[in-house]
Parts: structure tokens; sequence; C-alpha cells
């Protein structure tokens, strides 16, 4: 083997071959400086169905700056934001925002109001906010100022399916006593009656538990269901708390066997197979279930309710990062987005959480997106908007994982509803911040 | 009488040899054969159940992920990244791994732990501190730095490794060559890096494969230029629903250089990764 190789040959053409590849690699890593020196927008973007439209058609369609939107897993997009914005970092200029952490970005004013960048430069254009569903200006908005524009708008929707609702002669449920008859007509061997999303921290929190929380006590215009105006827990103060867990023990023999522990994707795979016959989860969820093998066998309705007609509500927006260098051609790029192209795009390419008002109110688009369905429902019902709970305080983040702890511990009979509600008010209070 | 049952017991003993190896085969290369068909099929089969054996394939997800994820570019970013960094990794280890197996150096055991110590931090605890270093010295976004990163991540396996591969090999070799004229650099260079290479094949696959999948460094460190392939192959699954037949097919192209590489290292990896096995 020693005979069989020149030495000397080989160390020249390596370190050619190195050299050449150093210098490939320098050039190549100065590209991206160089494409950032331009009229260019860097946007910390997500991984969800908008989020391609924004990384693609719109960043293609914006023709005054160049869009660099590559989409980021929606985790590490949290993690990276609290990096890049605790860090005062000037790489992105532009921030979509889930509405689960938006306060926690209010709070720390990472992200700068669109009245103030107005206020500093009067040739900017007003932004056409009134083109857009008032309830979804909820989280774009903080102390009478903008911060923003939403680009979707969500929430819990019932989603089951036709076929065999059909075939046993039920009809939509309205309230969980008849949402439990369903699911246990329906149980059988190969298809379950209901899917529980109990091993997701934000699934279980804000889509099981907390979609039989809503309904159960009045909630005040301050109120979220979960905390009031002072921050307070009031998920258990009527005995609600234990109530929507007993609730969702009621349906636990209906889950597929073996499979509790589910989060968004999984249940919606397991949906989308066939293999469960109702499913409630956030609306952008169920982006691409009428492509799947079920499609047209689905109906959407509004989630059931106890005794008041009350949903949350959810949604992305896209805010201008207090350090960028290019805060004017942000607010051009948003004020492009609310002329209603950028939306016209996202609808065309199937986002189906739609923010924009026309578009809410065209019979067409709504035929086209039988998700929207839920949207009747909330008119025919009277069902109030309660943005999503419990994230409005700046470290929702800990009170969601403390709460959804608690609940677990009930679901697996580690503790009794009553005993984890205590501990969850308890805990919760002592991670308020 | 004897010997036919002794035949038969033979060929039956290999029979079940055979069934088992190719039982074993299938289950381990099932999940591949899955990736690899459900990289084929489209939205409308891929969830289907009970699932769906025979259909007519389509590199329309393969498509997507070139043109929606630009997987292209990001592919040359991870092989010009990953391949530095496991060159520098696998150089500057081995001769240290040299160094610590041939010299009395003081403390040398120490040292040998103190470059080991390096792999017991666990990657998130460097996330912020590099990234604050990256922002300070320019570098953030850059090929330099995951460079950096992997071959500095990849050093101490490569040490402890090689460490133990050069001390199996006869130190009078290399007395011999000293002997016969060759410097210190020479003999290592003409004696025992040959000697040393199902070692070196075995320790840069398992090198390479770390910093091709590595994913936590690769999407805090990066903004858009030094995008590797891992952040564009997890775009597929998001925290709400999972895009299976790009998930798939992302997997197939991750899988795909590990594969060939593999392959072409195979005459050295069996003797590699044996090597030192039974070394009292």
């Amino acid at each position: 083997m020693i005979k069989g190789l020149n030495h000397r040959s080989m160390s020249r053409r390596s370190a050619l071959k190195a050299a050449a590849g150093l210098v490939a690699a320098y050039n190549l890593g100065l590209s991206g400086a160089r494409a950032q020196s331009g009229k260019s927008l860097n946007i910390l973007n997500m991984n969800l169905l908008f989020s391609d439209v924004l990384a693609n058609q719109i960043a293609k369609a914006y023709t005054d700056a160049e869009i660099s939107a590559d989409p980021v897993p929606q985790n590490e997009q949290y993690e990276k934001l609290l990096v890049e914005m605790s860090q005062g970092s000037s790489t992105y200029d532009l921030l979509v925002l889930d509405a689960l952490f938006i306060h926690q970005v209010l709070g720390n004013k990472w992200v700068q109001s669109v009245d103030d960048i107005k206020t500093n430069d009067s040739s900017l254009p007003a932004l056409q906010y009134e083109n857009l569903f008032p309830e979804a200006l909820k989280y774009v908005q903080s102390d009478g100022k903008r911060y923003g524009i939403p680009l979707t708008f969500s929430t819990p929707i019932f989603a089951y399916r036709k076929d065999l609702f059909e075939e046993k002669g039920l009809s939509v449920p309205t309230n969980w006593d008849d949402y439990r008859k369903c699911a246990e007509a329906l149980h059988s061997g190969d298809v379950a009656g209901n899917i529980l999303l109990l091993g997701g921290q934000d699934a279980h929190m804000s889509g099981d538990w907390a979609t039989r929380l809503m309904g159960m006590t009045k909630l005040g215009p301050e109120d979220d269901g979960v905390l009031d105006a002072k921050n307070q827990p009031i998920f258990n103060s009527e005995g609600q708390g234990v109530r929507a867990i007993e609730r969702l023990k009621e349906v636990l023999p209906y889950a597929p066997k073996g499979a509790q522990g589910l989060d968004y994707p999984d249940g919606i795979s397991l949906f989308s197979q066939g293999r469960a016959a109702m499913f409630i989860s956030w609306s952008d969820v169920f982006a691409g279930l009428e492509t799947g093998p079920l499609k047209g066998k689905i109906g959407y309705a509004a989630v059931p309710s106890e005794k008041f007609q009350q949903q949350m509500t959810g949604g992305m927006s896209l805010g201008i990062s207090v350090n960028s260098a290019n805060q004017a051609e942000a607010y051009k790029f948003l004020d492009w987005m609310l002329r209603g192209e950028g939306y016209r795009l996202l609808l065309e390419n199937g986002e189906t959480n739609l923010v924009y008002k026309s578009q809410l109110e065209d019979p067409a688009v709504r035929q086209k997106i039988p998700s929207l369905n839920v949207y009747e429902d909330f008119k025919k019902r009277g069902t109030t908007t309660i943005a999503l709970p419990p994230y409005r305080v700046p470290n929702s983040v800990e009170v969601q994982r403390v709460l959804y702890e608690e609940i677990l511990a009930a679901m697996l009979d580690r503790k009794t509803p009553q005993q984890a509600m205590t501990d969850a008010e308890s805990r919760v209070k002592s991670v308020i911040r | 009488m004897s010997m036919q049952h002794d035949a038969i017991r033979r060929g039956s003993k290999a029979a079940l040899a055979y069934a088992l190896a190719l039982l074993a085969t299938a289950f381990f290369a099932f999940p591949i054969f899955w990736m690899f068909t459900s990289s084929l099929k489209g939205d409308e089969i891929i969830t289907a159940y009970p699932p769906v054996w025979i259909f007519a394939p389509s590199l329309q997800n393969y498509v997507k992920l070139v043109e929606d994820l630009g997987i292209m570019t990001m592919f040359i970013n991870s092989s010009i990244i990953v391949g530095l960094s496991t060159c520098l990794a696998m150089i500057s280890g081995t001769l240290a791994a040299y160094a610590l197996a041939r010299f009395d150096i003081k403390n040398k055991q120490m040292i040998a732990f103190e470059v080991l110590s390096i792999r017991m931090l666990p990657p998130i605890v460097s996330v912020v501190p590099m990234f604050i270093l990256a922002r300070w010295l320019g570098v953030f976004d850059t090929y330099w730095l995951l460079i950096a990163a992997y071959a500095l991540a990849g050093l101490p396996f490569v040490v402890w490794v090689m460490r133990v591969f050069i001390q199996d090999i006869p130190q009078s070799i290399e007395e011999a060559a000293l002997i016969d004229g060759c410097s210190r650099v020479e003999a290592f260079w003409r004696v025992t890096l040959p000697l040393l290479m199902p070692g070196l094949a075995a320790t840069m696959v398992i090198v390479f494969m770390f910093a091709w999948n590595e994913f936590l460094l690769a999407s805090m460190l990066t903004s858009k230029a030094a995008k590797t392939l891992p952040v564009i192959a997890a775009n597929t699954l998001n925290a709400k629903s999972i895009a299976w037949g790009m998930a798939s097919a992302a997997g197939v192209v991750m899988s795909l250089p590990v594969v060939v590489l593999v392959l072409l290292m195979q005459r050295y990896l069996v003797r590699g990764l044996t090597l030192g096995a039974v070394k009292g």
C-alpha cells in the first residue's frame, strides 16, 4: 500500500484542491454580504403555508426591494428570534410573529411601531388597515399603537367525517354532551371516535383543554379565560378548569388506542389517514387536508361549547424589527401588502386563514374554502372571540408549561383534577411576571 | 447415515442463518425503502391507509425541494462546509493524536481529557456565546463560522479515536524508518499514515456524518447565505403538520452523500471499525 502511493504528487494536488476550495468558500461566503448591501429586506420567517408563499410568490412579486424570507421551523424560529433580538442583532428587518409570543416581543420593545416610523418620515403613505378584518388587528396593536400587519387569522375548528356522520345519522354537535355521544357512536376498532392532542404542550393547552374551558364561564372584555385583567389566574374560579379536564377524560376512551399522546402533526396525519371520525384543532392545522385522500369527505364547523359561546382566536403577523437599518423600506413593503397584492397571492396559493376583508366577504372564496364555514357558525351562535389564552403575559411560555404539566397529570391519573387545578393556580401565580 | 444427517443439519443451520440475515436486512432496510417510495408519492396517496404499494411514481416532491426550498444551494453549502470542516478536524486531530500517542508530553492524559471535555458541552449551551462572537468577528452567516464550529466539534472525537489507532501501530516500524534516514515527519507521512487509512476512513465517515446532520448551530448561526441541508430539510416538518412527500425527498437527498461516502470507504471501514477492538 505504501508503494502504491505517490506522496509528493498527492501532496501538491491536495494543497491545490484545498486552496481552490478555500477561495471558493470565501467567495461564496461573501455573496450574502454583497446582497445585503443593496435594497433588500431580510425576513425572519416560519415554515407554515403562508411562509412558503411569503418566501416564494410574494418575494418574487415585490419589485421595490429584494425579499429574502427563507422559512425556519416554527420552534427554531422562536429560539432564533430570542437570540437575535436579545443581542440587538440587525440581521432581520421584518419578523414573523405568532400571537403566542407577541406580548413577549412587544414587552421587550423588539418591534418598531409603524405609527412611529410614519411620524419620523412623513413621506411614507398611511397604511390601509381598513382593508383588514378588524378581529385580526388585535395581535398588532398595543397601547394605542400598531406594530405591523396580520398575515393570518385562525381559530379552533371542529372537523368531522361527513360520510361517517351520515352513515350513523348523527348531526354536528354544538355542545360537549353531544360531542361525547358522537364520539361513542362513531368509535370502532378501525376508526377512533375522536382525536385528543394530549402530547403537545401547545396543542393540549390551547387546543383540547382551553376549547372546553372557553364556554364554561362568562368572560369579561379584559379576561382571556385563563388570566384576568390583572394577570391573576381565573381558569378555575368557578371550578371550570376541573370541569374542562373532566370533559376531556370522558372522551378519552374514544381516542385512538395507545396513541393518546399526539401533537398537531401526528393528529392531522392520523385524521387524514381516515383513522378518526372527529378532530378539533386550530384552523391552520387543516391546511392540506383537502388535497389528501379524504378530499370532499370532511365537514367543518365551530367547536362545541358549554354555556357561553366564546371561542379562542390567534394568528401570525409581520412586524418591523427595532434594530433594522431599513425600517422605511420595511414599512413600504407592509404598505404594498395592505394594498392587496400580497394577500391575493396568499389566497391563490392555498392559505385558508384569511385576514383581508374583501376576501372574507367574497362568496366565491367562502365556497372554495370549506373551513371558513366556521365564521358563519360564529354568526349563527353569536360567538364572542377571545384572544389566545394564556399568552398575553411576557413569559407566556412558562405559564403554558405549568398548565400543561398539571392538566396532563390529571389526564394520566397522577393527580385528581381538583388537585391539578389547585397546584396549577399556585404555580401560575408564582411564575407570572 | 450420520454424515447425511450432519449435512442436513449444516444445511438447515446455513438456511436459518441466511433467513435471519435476510430478515434483519429487510427490517433495517424497510424504513429506507419506505422513505424512498414515499418521496415518489403524491399528496393524495401518501397518507392513505391501507398503504398504496403500487402507484405511478412522481418526482414532484424533488421538484418542489429544488424550486420552493432551493435545496441545491443548501446542498452546495453543506458540501463545502462539511467537507472543509471534516478535512480540518481530520488533519489537526490526527496530528494531535499522533503527538499524544507517540511523544512524552507532561500531563498528556490531562490534555487528552481536556480535549474530550469539549465534547461534553451540550451544543445549546454554546449557541448564544457563539452567536455573540460571530457577530463581533463579522462572520455570522458565513461558511467560516460553521466550518470552525464543526471542525472544533469533531476534533475531540478524532483525537481520541485516532490516538487508539496510532497506539495500535507498533512504534518499532517508525523507529526502523527513522534509522533508515526518515525525519519524524517523513516517518509519519510515509509509514504511519498509510497504515492508519482504515482508522482514518472510519473516523472521517463518523465526523462527516455528525457535521452533515447537525441542525442547531446551522439554524442559529446562519440567516440565508450559509444555510445547510438539515435546516432546509427540517422546514418540511412544521409544528402543525408534516409535508410527508417533501420530508421523504429531503431525507433521500440528505442520505445520499453519506451512503456514497460509506460505499467509497467500505473496504477501509470494515477493518477500521474492528481495528483495536481486541486491544489489551
